[in-house]
């Protein structure tokens, strides 16, 4: 037995040992470049969903351009992540979360991680293929052994998984990306508690939407949507001296058959109904206001 | 004589001493023609005051109020209750404008109903209120597609 097993544990720790001085080279050269690039993004899973993305990066800072099928365009700049629009960039309430640089970040800490390289040929091209284990998920990167570019990056979750594949990466000067960055006004506000408010009710809601609705000098900002498993759910948000009782409107929800609660969250009130039962609501709202 | 041309000579006034005395005689036998007498002469009496009565200042006075009452009442039939309702409406806006309580249990009622129309309707559904609008804050709902929550 102990003639299958010590070449087996002494295969693993060599290709570990040759991972662990690769996965430092290709930090170092993945922190220098400079490149514009389209990628495409897939995700699987119970929202399956494919975006097309334009990227100008400059080491672990970028700006994505999503083409299709949202536009939207954001940033992240030493380690901060910004929303762009109309030539301004402004902090976004909540980190915005790329899996490429979760793979690098992944790669840099290695401390709770499971990492394997193993030499592989992707598109026709010798390509190194990098696998990181973590608690709950397993990430799989490819880059160029020559350029070092990294082409491909799939990340798999219980059912889910994301898929993110280059078509095209050209390399680019410095200062093309530090000008383009210099074109956009920054703002580095603190974003207020209804951006994070609506959030974190946008994240916990399916089918979501998002409207503004002013009555009598009151804007309420409505989040709609389904809360898990299928009750519809709209949300209420208005600020605390808006002089709008929550209780009244929890009532009239109540006195029409629906569940309600009503949560004071800092300046704000959240006044959320729904045709579920009740403890579902105040588990979900448990759920939605957990840690904050 | 006939009693049609009795009654036509004594409305002109055309009758001779003889025919006065002949239709007399013949009121007498004949109803008919005398309840025709009767009610001409009302009427006669009643043109002769007409055009003959002068009544006194006060008569006239009171006569004349009774009249504008009347015409006051009609004129408030025809413009003074959609008037009245008018005013009625703008202190009732006034009182809901301005009182905080009753202002407050309007929007409660307009935000409920909005809420309860998009309970009703199917997930995805954005209300058509008037005052209704894209929240500036939908860049949130493109971080959530973008984003990549592993």
């Amino acid at each position: 037995m102990r003639v299958f097993v010590y070449p087996i544990i002494i295969l693993v720790l060599a290709s570990y040992t040759f991972g662990a001085s690769f996965i430092s080279t290709f930090l170092t050269s993945y922190a220098s470049q400079s490149i514009q690039a389209q990628r495409i993004v897939v995700e699987e899973g119970q929202n399956s969903r494919v975006r097309y993305e334009s990227i100008l990066r400059d080491g672990t800072n970028e700006i994505v351009n999503v083409m299709a099928p949202m536009p939207f365009e954001w940033a992240l700049i030493d380690g901060k992540t910004y929303v762009i629009e109309d030539g301004e960039m402004r902090l976004s309430p909540v980190p915005i979360v790329d899996i490429e640089q979760r793979f690098i970040e992944l790669l840099s800490s290695a401390t709770s991680t499971v990492i394997a390289t193993q030499n592989v040929i992707y598109q026709g091209e010798p390509s190194i293929q990098i696998k990181v284990i973590t608690r709950n998920s397993t990430y799989v990167g490819v880059l160029s052994r020559g350029s070092m570019l990294l082409k491909f990056v799939k990340v798999e979750r219980n059912d889910d998984s994301i898929s993110m594949m280059y078509t095209q990466i050209v390399p680019i000067p410095k200062d093309y990306f530090n000008n383009v960055l210099k074109s956009f006004k920054i703002y580095n506000a603190t974003p207020d508690t209804v951006e994070m408010v609506v959030w974190q009710l946008i994240s916990n809601l399916t089918n979501v939407n998002v409207m503004s609705m002013k009555i009598n000098n009151v804007t309420f900002t409505v989040v709609s949507g389904m809360m898990s498993p299928q009750s519809n759910t709209v949300c209420y948000i208005f600020k605390i001296d808006s002089k709008v009782s929550p209780e009244s409107l929890v009532s009239q929800f109540k006195a029409q058959g629906y569940s309600s609660v009503a949560v004071k969250y800092k300046d704000v009130y959240v006044v959320v109904a729904t045709n579920g039962k009740v403890d579902e609501l105040k588990a979900w709202i448990s759920k939605v206001f957990a840690n904050k | 004589m006939r009693c049609e041309e009795f009654r036509e000579k004594y409305i002109h006034d055309e009758m001779t001493e003889e025919e006065k005395h002949q239709f007399e005689i013949h009121l007498k036998t004949c109803e008919s023609c005398r309840i025709f007498v009767q009610n001409y002469q009302k009427i006669k009496d009643g043109i002769k005051l007409l055009y003959t009565f002068k009544p006194s200042k006060a008569l006239e006075e009171n006569v004349i109020s009774k009249i504008r009452r009347k015409e006051m009442v009609k004129k408030g039939l025809i413009f003074g209750l959609p008037g009245v309702a008018a005013v009625a409406v703008s202190m009732m806006m006034v009182f809901y404008v301005f009182n905080p309580n009753v202002s407050s249990n309007f929007a409660y009622e307009k935000a409920v109903s909005a809420g309860i129309s998009l309970l009703k309707s199917e997930p995805g559904t954005t209300l058509t209120y008037a005052q209704t609008g894209n929240s500036n804050l939908n860049y949130l709902l493109k971080i959530k597609y973008v984003s990549d929550q592993f």
